[in-house]
């Protein structure tokens, strides 16, 4: 595959309240975003497992795209708070261990927010771009002793 | 036979020569550094050379409404590999016997087994964790198909079988009749200190019925179960298979290790070696009982002591078994 | 080091019955090696020791305990204490049936930098006393045989413990270590990271011996091995090693009390510590929080600010 015909693979975990209905709003809306994101639907952002994203990554996604409500609007009056404590310690410790910073994003998008989904997403997919296909942490079978 | 003594750089310079592919253990490393030359390949533990860690087995994919299987041919490339007597025996004396019987020859370990050209070190320093004499070696053991070095007042004894290797022991002097002499008599003593030190004849049978006893309980309780000491054994070849890939992929055999829980836990739910002591016991008796019964009183340990030198709680497997073996004599 | 008041302490516990059994140091056959053992009689005792190769966290061991009726008495050193306060805290032991016979610590000697230090010495050539070690009556620098971990300690004293073996020392002489410690691999490129930790994980068996020695894994099954669904492949890859390590990093954020049992038990020396060790430096300067200091304080992933970094989110 030549660079110019490479498009990236973005797996996003969407939270079922916000994220999801705020991509659907932008879908209903006709609003135009890249076509590159797999959304998965998750009750919660806090309910995201960092094994998810680590996970998606070994599959050979380019890049992750979390996205829930906005603090303090928390269908579970809490689980972004917990999520973005985790989300931060996640996302530090993987630029410290060397995995590109723009691999792995994250968001809060409302249900009302269907503009920001797309911007978000376009954001996105443009980083991911930038970096080129994902080699870090995939799984990789063709060296052995 | 041929044998003779060459110095330090011709021996050095005849490595070089083959020194594409040229596969070294630590533990010759870290005895021998002047041996190794600049292309040499350290490895941690013998066996990455023929049982390799992880391995493709074979590739499959579903096509046309049915699965189609695509073999994959191993590497059969000549690699020479030079690794100490206790690390050489672990091929000669256990692996082979595995993977190599003629009835269910491992198609992987055969094709690059072939390819394997044997150096055996003689072993000079022998480190506090080494117990070869016990199960049947010698810091002097060597096989016929190897080139075996020992280092030689100065210089280098060598010895082989191998017809194309008689170029680099042509190109030294042959032994004078006090350096044979020498030779033999270092030999014997090391063979007497074997036949002095090695575990009773009735070990084996003596281990397998004392399998239920208490004591393994005792013997279980520091191990982690974390299979360091199997994953740097030369002679553990415990595998499993698991499939990588659904619809494309390939039969994936990586090493296993029966200190790990899953090591035989059925579908159904049910583990025989639910505990630490079951595994553990499995472990020494796997290798002292089961195996020597099965293939004429060889053990399956060569005493290279890795597997002590390495255990976080220092589990120590010579005790273990030394501590066995007494009670078998207490019995009768 | 204070053996005999050891010795003394145990014997009296299992006389006296206030422990059914007791989980200390013994030990070996070969140089500069223990082991952990567990005694139940008083005549054992004497079998304890306590030295600067006492390198287990017996910690460890209350998980076997976790369902029986025992008394257990534990020794303990500044971090193993902190783990017990961890699994407190975690509800996997209950006070009441621990008695922790606190060790006050000089810090461990890493075998390895003693070869090199002393190559060909044996245990009869040193001294470990409570006022310094010695070769052969000279005393040596504490910092050139120390533990990587050790050289960063910060809890030298047990902070729980019901009777103390030794002095309590005042907080530890290498704070200059411990603060310059991380910030050359911080300073490296993220691909020089990479790099770097790439190297390491070619090294890693997946043996799980740093899984299994670490106090605080303490899970049923762990997600390394589980096959339904497959989080990481049994095989050894580079990339399968490091994201177990980065995961089990992630399950151990806020809770890893930096006693370093995983580093010293991987038997091919990777320096394991330091991947928690960079995220408990991010929890104690972004939350306030050390694991296994109190009681009181909820662990950092359980709990939440509302004015916790949030930039990184869109």
């Amino acid at each position: 595959m030549t660079e110019l015909s490479w498009e990236p693979k973005i797996v996003a975990f969407l939270c079922h309240w916000c994220s999801y209905a705020g991509a659907d709003l932008a879908g209903v809306s006709r609003m135009q975003y890249p076509p590159n994101i797999r959304v998965i639907r998750v009750p919660c952002s806090g309910a995201i497992n960092p094994l998810y994203i680590f996970k998606a990554l070994r599959e050979g996604a380019d890049g992750v795209l979390v996205s829930g409500c906005h603090p303090g609007d928390c269908h579970y009056i809490s689980g972004n708070y917990y999520a973005r404590r985790k989300f931060y310690i996640l996302k530090e410790l993987m630029v410290w261990a060397g995995i590109e910073a723009d691999r792995i994003h994250f968001s809060w998008v409302s249900a009302s927010e269907g503009q920001k989904f797309s911007e978000v997403v376009t954001e996105v997919v443009n980083a991911v771009k930038q970096l080129g296909p994902s080699r870090k942490l995939v799984k990789e079978f063709s060296t052995n002793v | 036979m041929k044998s003779g003594k060459v110095t330090k750089n011709d021996l050095v310079q005849w490595l070089k020569t083959h020194q594409n592919n040229f596969l070294v253990t630590e533990k010759v490393a870290h005895h021998q550094p002047e041996l190794l030359c600049d292309q040499s390949k350290e490895i941690k533990n013998i066996k990455e050379a023929l049982f390799l860690p992880w391995d493709k087995l074979f590739n499959y994919h579903w096509e046309n409404q049915q699965w189609n299987v695509d073999n994959i041919q191993p590497s059969t490339s000549p690699r020479f590999l030079m690794a100490l007597p206790c690390e050489a025996r672990a091929i000669y004396e256990v692996l082979d016997r595995v993977f190599l019987q003629p009835s269910e020859t491992e198609s992987g370990y055969a094709a690059r087994r072939q390819g394997l050209k044997m150096v055996i070190v003689g072993c000079i320093n022998p480190e506090p964790t080494c117990f070869c004499h016990l199960v049947g070696g010698n810091p002097y053991w060597t096989h016929p198909d190897a080139l075996f070095i020992l280092p030689f007042h100065d210089e280098y004894y060598l010895e082989t079988n191998q017809p194309e290797q008689f170029d680099i022991i042509e190109q030294g002097t042959t032994l004078n009749k006090s350096e044979k002499e020498e030779i033999e008599v270092l030999r014997k003593q090391m063979e007497e200190k074997t036949n002095q030190e090695k575990l009773p004849e009735d070990a084996p049978q003596g281990l397998y019925d004392l399998f239920e006893d208490q004591e393994w309980e005792d013997l279980s309780w520091k191990c982690l179960n974390c299979g360091a000491c199997t994953f740097l054994c030369p002679t553990c070849q415990c595998f499993d298979m698991s499939a990588e890939g659904r619809l494309k992929g390939f039969q994936l055999k990586t090493w296993d290790s029966c200190m790990f829980p899953k090591f035989t836990l059925h579908a159904s739910g049910h583990n025989p070696r639910p505990t630490f002591k079951e595994r553990v016991r499995q472990r020494v008796l796997h290798k002292f009982s089961y195996f020597p019964l099965r293939e004429e009183g060889r053990y399956g340990c060569v005493g290279c002591g890795k597997c002590i030198e390495i255990c976080p709680v220092n589990w120590n497997i010579r005790e273990a078994v030394e501590r066995m073996v007494k009670k078998i004599g207490n019995r009768s | 080091m204070f053996e005999s008041i050891l010795i003394d302490t145990a014997k009296k516990l299992l006389r006296d019955k206030t422990v059914d059994l007791i989980i200390g140091y013994g030990s070996t056959h070969y140089p500069f090696r223990t082991e952990p053992i567990v005694i139940n009689k008083e005549d054992q005792a004497d079998a304890l020791i306590w030295n600067p190769f006492c390198g287990n966290n017996l910690a460890r061991y209350l998980k076997y305990y976790k369902n029986t009726q025992h008394k257990i008495a534990l020794m303990v050193k500044g971090c193993d204490s902190r783990a017990v306060q961890v699994l407190l805290k975690e509800d996997q032991i209950n006070r009441d049936r621990l008695y922790l016979i606190g060790l006050s610590c000089p810090g461990l000697v890493n075998r390895e930098k003693l070869q090199k230090q002393f190559p060909q010495a044996s245990p009869e050539d040193f001294q470990w006393k409570e006022t310094g070690w010695f070769f052969h009556g000279e005393q040596i620098d504490p910092e050139l045989l120390l533990e990587e971990t050790c050289l960063r300690c910060r809890y030298p004293n047990p902070l729980e413990y019901d009777q103390l073996i030794g002095e309590p020392r005042t907080t530890s002489p290498y704070q200059t270590y411990q603060k310059d410690y991380l910030d050359p691999i911080d300073d490296l490129s993220p691909e020089e990271r990479w790099d770097r930790w790439s190297k390491e994980m070619t090294k890693c068996i997946r043996c799980y011996a740093c899984r299994n020695s670490c106090p605080l894994c303490y899970c049923q099954e762990c997600f390394a091995e589980s096959t339904q669904p497959q989080w990481v492949s049994p095989a050894p890859t580079p990339s399968d090693n490091f994201l177990f390590h980065l995961v089990r990093t992630m399950h151990m954020a806020g809770r890893c009390v930096e006693c370093g049992a995983c580093e010293r038990a991987c038997p091919v020396s990777i320096p394991i510590a330091q991947l928690p060790l960079k995220v408990e430096t991010i929890i104690r300067e972004q939350f306030q929080f050390e694991a296994g200091t109190d009681q009181e304080s909820a662990a950092p992933l359980l709990t939440y600010r509302e004015n916790d970094p949030g930039d990184f989110v869109k």
